[in-house]
């Protein structure tokens, strides 16, 4: 059956830069979105995009979960001024990692925006798979920035779907442990974090043993999975699957999040995985076949040219279309160079560290804590109001959306390219 | 330099008499190596130790490990002893401690003036190894003692992807355990609470473009006049055909939308506003890119610094935007190229850097974001002597790169199509070759207060950005040409 896939992309998103010589390239997502585009994956979604702009999240969504004082500064601070803010950055962590840019508050509250609309459609039914790629920033806790994320808009779209949901499972399948998230929810039995991640020898954040199991209410509700350098697609797959089944079975979540970070990739500029893009998308077509609500989010991912590649082949598989491994020309087209293919040979001469034994110890150590949950925690209706949310309406908006947005989304069977569908523009295609 | 104690040890008073052979010396560029005597003079034991235990640890069955973590005391003496991390309650004073100790490095790395006064001080007194040597170490010292994310990566390592550089773990003590209280975990609230009948966020979001009310063909046509209107009021560069493959124009969309999709109308409005020409996608001038050039060779990729001072007629965001259209072009390689050709006078004479000449390139280069940084990443360029952080800045174009330059995009421009947009850079090149600035070089003695102006104008810059900014940049640029003289001798 066909999923309602609501796809959410500020075109401004993709405009900001972390500085000089940093990793973390937001340009990642506008590349990811251009060649959404020219696949024409959006004439299956419902959100016509780039026609639609996201909600952006005020400074009172994000204190949700942040603490006020931190966003009231990432609200104030800019490069210019920041010398007056000097004790606030150690404070706050904000300084190598995390930088201040110019914008830094705007691109905070697209990206979470963005997320916690994903989180009200799916609350609302509107739509059975919600993508953001631009969210997924794991390391970002309560009080300081950490590891290139400063709010941690998973951590706020979850507790919006908490609203409508009993249990929300978050997997993460960042090379990173996401130790923001399964920090925020380290006491609840309502979250369930999943995390798989490389671990050891001084790699970021330093969190995530398989010890970690939550605690109080929440203890046998964090799960981590650590693994060695050199994961493959076939390990990770096997893995990722089995540990996968049996907590669906165990929690029998009724929403998820996936967070994507494709620093799991083979040739990432700080992984050491060696994941392909099929690899990494196997775990998505695996966590959408589970007919679960479910949002999916970016994250990691810090070679430009794969993580595009990568995260507009998910948002096929999410969108159930085949396409080509041949990339459509675009306007970064170039820098997918030599192959322009969506699928290139990433693999790297990295030696898999991770013996059989090895997976199997802790795959047989994660379903033991499993156990420990005897049944899958309900909650109670309550009749809570919304109070937390910032709703302001003005008056009724004339520019408002049809209520019927599937009529939009194209059939399978319509080969008409749409508005665009000109002979004569293929023309301009081979220039 | 694992364990806070060991890091408080390296503070410059102790760690002078660490004097680095004439081996490093002239084998700077090899950084691991350098990092290698490094540990191996100040942290043997501990260091060693820790890693002896993290390939035991790694060596290890899974119940041995069990044992050791939580379930049951360690086997071994050796192995407690080198694992602080194991028991919350110290993980948790290393951390505390650690802070402290940033806090106090702040200090140094903080404040530049104070570097500033420091440093001169130390040089009338102390030969110039080892001030640098010192402050190599402290702010060394400092940034391991942070936790990065990136410190796996090489900080301010090139753009380019393809260029992974082996990961270097940070000398910490590298553990961490997930807080709790209530300044950690959020707050979930109690069971369920439905939005009732005024969904959240319903109309928040903004509808810019609804393909379905009007024809394809209604919309083909407004555009084609859109198209038209720009073509009539455009001037200079903006009136280059951009061709019909770029994107929908999406103000026009919007305007139109926004009059209810009567296009007669949405037209007329047009005509009122014709400034609307400042979307991200309209076309730069070629004073614009060449301006963007200079920044980009003058404030690396600092696009704040960068629009503040060269591009003002753009918004941060559209340069970043600009950058990566810009930098698979071949304007780009042409600017990359002329870098290049500087890059290897630069590395001629490896043997003979002046390890000075190049901490003051770096300083400045660092110095000049107006930013606060809790450590100096600048500073791992020198222990990583990794060649790609001679970063354009320091690098100026001879006349003959430009000709060359020149040449070649007015090859490429005149005979492929695909750049017809990028027919600016026609302009450009003769712009170019004309500007003087770029080829001139001022000569300039060494003075004594060459360093001073240097190492004291990042706290200028600070004050005031502007015209301090530009000041400093003139220093840099008399430094790095003299860099370059030193290097050619």
């Amino acid at each position: 059956m066909a999923k309602r896939v609501a796809y959410f992309y500020d075109p401004d998103v993709g405009n900001f830069h972390y500085g000089p010589g940093h990793p973390m390239k937001p340009q990642r997502m506008a590349v990811t979105h251009n060649l959404v585009l020219n696949y024409g994956l959006q004439k299956k979604m419902q959100a016509s995009d780039p026609m639609y702009r996201p909600y952006r999240a005020s400074a009172h969504d994000m204190c949700r979960f942040h603490s006020d004082e931190y966003i009231d500064f990432l609200q104030r601070v800019t490069p210019q001024n920041l010398q007056s803010f000097t004790k606030y950055l150690s404070m706050f962590n904000v300084g190598d990692d995390c930088p201040v840019f110019d914008g830094i508050f705007d691109f905070c509250s697209m990206y979470t925006g963005a997320s916690l609309e994903s989180a009200t459609k799916l609350n609302n039914d509107q739509c059975d798979i919600a993508i953001n790629w631009s969210g997924g920033l794991h390391h970002a806790k309560k009080f300081e920035a950490s590891g290139f994320c400063y709010v941690n808009d998973i951590v706020i779209a979850i507790l919006e779907l908490l609203k409508y949901h009993p249990r929300v499972l978050y997997i993460d399948i960042d090379i990173h442990h996401g130790d923001g998230v399964q920090e925020a929810f380290y006491l609840t039995d309502r979250v369930m974090t999943v995390s798989f991640h490389k671990y050891g020898n001084y790699f970021f954040p330093g969190t995530g043993d398989m010890f970690e199991l939550g605690s109080e209410s929440g203890k046998h509700y964090s799960v981590n999975v650590p693994l060695k350098e050199g994961m493959d697609d076939a390990m990770y797959a096997s893995l990722f699957k089995s540990i996968i089944r049996s907590v669906i079975d165990f929690y029998q979540p009724s929403c998820i999040v996936l967070q994507c970070g494709a620093d799991s990739l083979g040739s990432d500029r700080l992984g050491c995985f060696n994941l392909s893009v099929k690899g990494h998308g196997e775990c998505v077509k695996f966590i959408k076949d589970l007919n679960i609500p479910l949002m999916v989010l970016g994250g990691g991912g810090y070679t430009l040219k794969n993580v595009a590649r990568c995260w507009c082949y998910e948002t096929s598989v999410l969108v159930d279309e085949e396409i080509s491994a041949d990339l459509p020309f675009n306007e970064y087209f170039e820098f997918f160079r030599p192959d322009f293919s969506l699928h290139p040979d990433i693999n790297t001469k990295q030696e898999n560290l991770n013996t059989r034994p090895y997976l199997e110890s802790i795959k047989q150590y994660v379903m033991e804590n499993l156990r420990h949950i005897a049944h899958a925690p309900s909650v109670q209706m309550h009749d809570v109001p919304p109070d937390l949310i910032s709703i302001d309406y003005d008056e009724p908006d004339p520019d408002s959306r049809l209520d019927d947005e599937d009529r939009r989304v194209e059939a399978a069977n319509e080969y008409y390219d749409g508005e665009r569908d000109n002979d004569k523009d293929d023309a301009f295609l081979d220039v | 330099m694992a364990e806070p104690t060991m890091a408080g040890d390296s503070s410059p008073d102790t760690d002078r008499d660490f004097d680095p052979s004439a081996d490093m010396m002239v084998h700077d560029f090899d950084d691991e190596h350098t990092l290698d005597e490094e540990e191996a003079l100040s942290g043997s034991d501990s260091c060693g130790s820790e890693l002896d235990s993290l390939q035991k640890e790694g060596d290890m069955p899974m119940e041995q490990l069990l044992a050791m973590y939580r379930y049951g005391n360690p086997p071994s003496t050796d192995l407690n002893d080198s694992l602080p991390a194991s028991e919350t309650g110290e993980t948790q004073d290393n951390r505390s401690s650690s802070e402290e100790e940033i806090l106090s490095n702040q200090d140094l790395t903080l404040d530049k003036d104070e570097i500033a006064q420091t440093l001169l001080r130390e040089h009338e007194d102390a030969d110039q190894e080892t001030t640098v040597k010192d402050l190599i170490d402290s702010v060394d010292m400092s940034s391991n003692t942070v936790r990065l994310l990136r410190s796996s990566s090489q900080p301010g390592s090139s753009d380019d992807d393809s260029e992974d550089i082996d990961y270097e773990p940070a000398k910490e003590d590298w553990k961490k355990t997930i807080q709790v209280g209530t300044a950690y975990q959020a707050v979930v609230p109690q069971g369920l609470s439905p939005y009732g009948d005024a969904p959240a966020y319903e109309n928040d979001d903004r509808l810019l473009w609804d393909p379905l009310v009007l024809q394809d063909k209604e919309v083909e046509e407004y555009l084609n006049q859109v198209q038209q209107q720009n073509q009539l009021t455009a001037q200079g560069v903006q009136a280059i055909p951009t061709g019909t493959h770029i994107r929908d124009d999406e103000q026009a969309l919007f305007l139109l939308l926004q009059c209810g999709h009567n296009s007669e109308e949405a037209l007329r409005r047009r005509k009122m506003q014709p400034t609307s020409n400042t979307d991200p996608m309209s076309l730069w001038s070629e004073e614009e890119c060449r301006n963007f050039e200079s920044g980009l060779r003058h404030y690396g990729k600092d696009f704040f610094l960068v629009q503040q001072n060269k591009v003002r007629t753009r918004s941060v965001g559209e340069l970043v935007q600009f950058y990566y259209l810009w930098k698979k072009t071949d304007r780009h390689d042409v600017f990359a190229n002329k870098n290049r050709l500087e890059k290897k006078k630069y590395a001629l004479h490896p043997g003979v850097t002046d390890y000075m000449d190049r901490f003051l390139d770096e300083q400045d280069s660092s110095a000049q974001l107006p930013r606060e940084r809790s450590s100096s990443p600048s500073i791992h360029s020198l222990l990583y002597g990794d060649p790609k952080r001679q970063t354009p800045n320091e690098l100026k174009p001879t006349s003959e790169d430009i000709a060359a330059a020149l040449e070649m995009v007015q090859k490429v421009v005149n005979t492929d199509p695909q750049f017809a947009p990028l027919k600016i850079m026609e302009r450009s090149s003769e712009a170019l070759a004309s500007a003087p600035s770029s080829v001139e070089r001022p000569s300039l003695k060494r003075p004594a207060s060459s360093e001073e102006s240097d190492f004291s104008s990042p706290s200028k810059v600070r004050l005031k950005s502007g015209d301090a900014g530009k000041q400093w940049a003139q220093n840099f640029h008399n430094e790095s040409t003299e860099e370059f003289r030193i290097k050619s001798l």
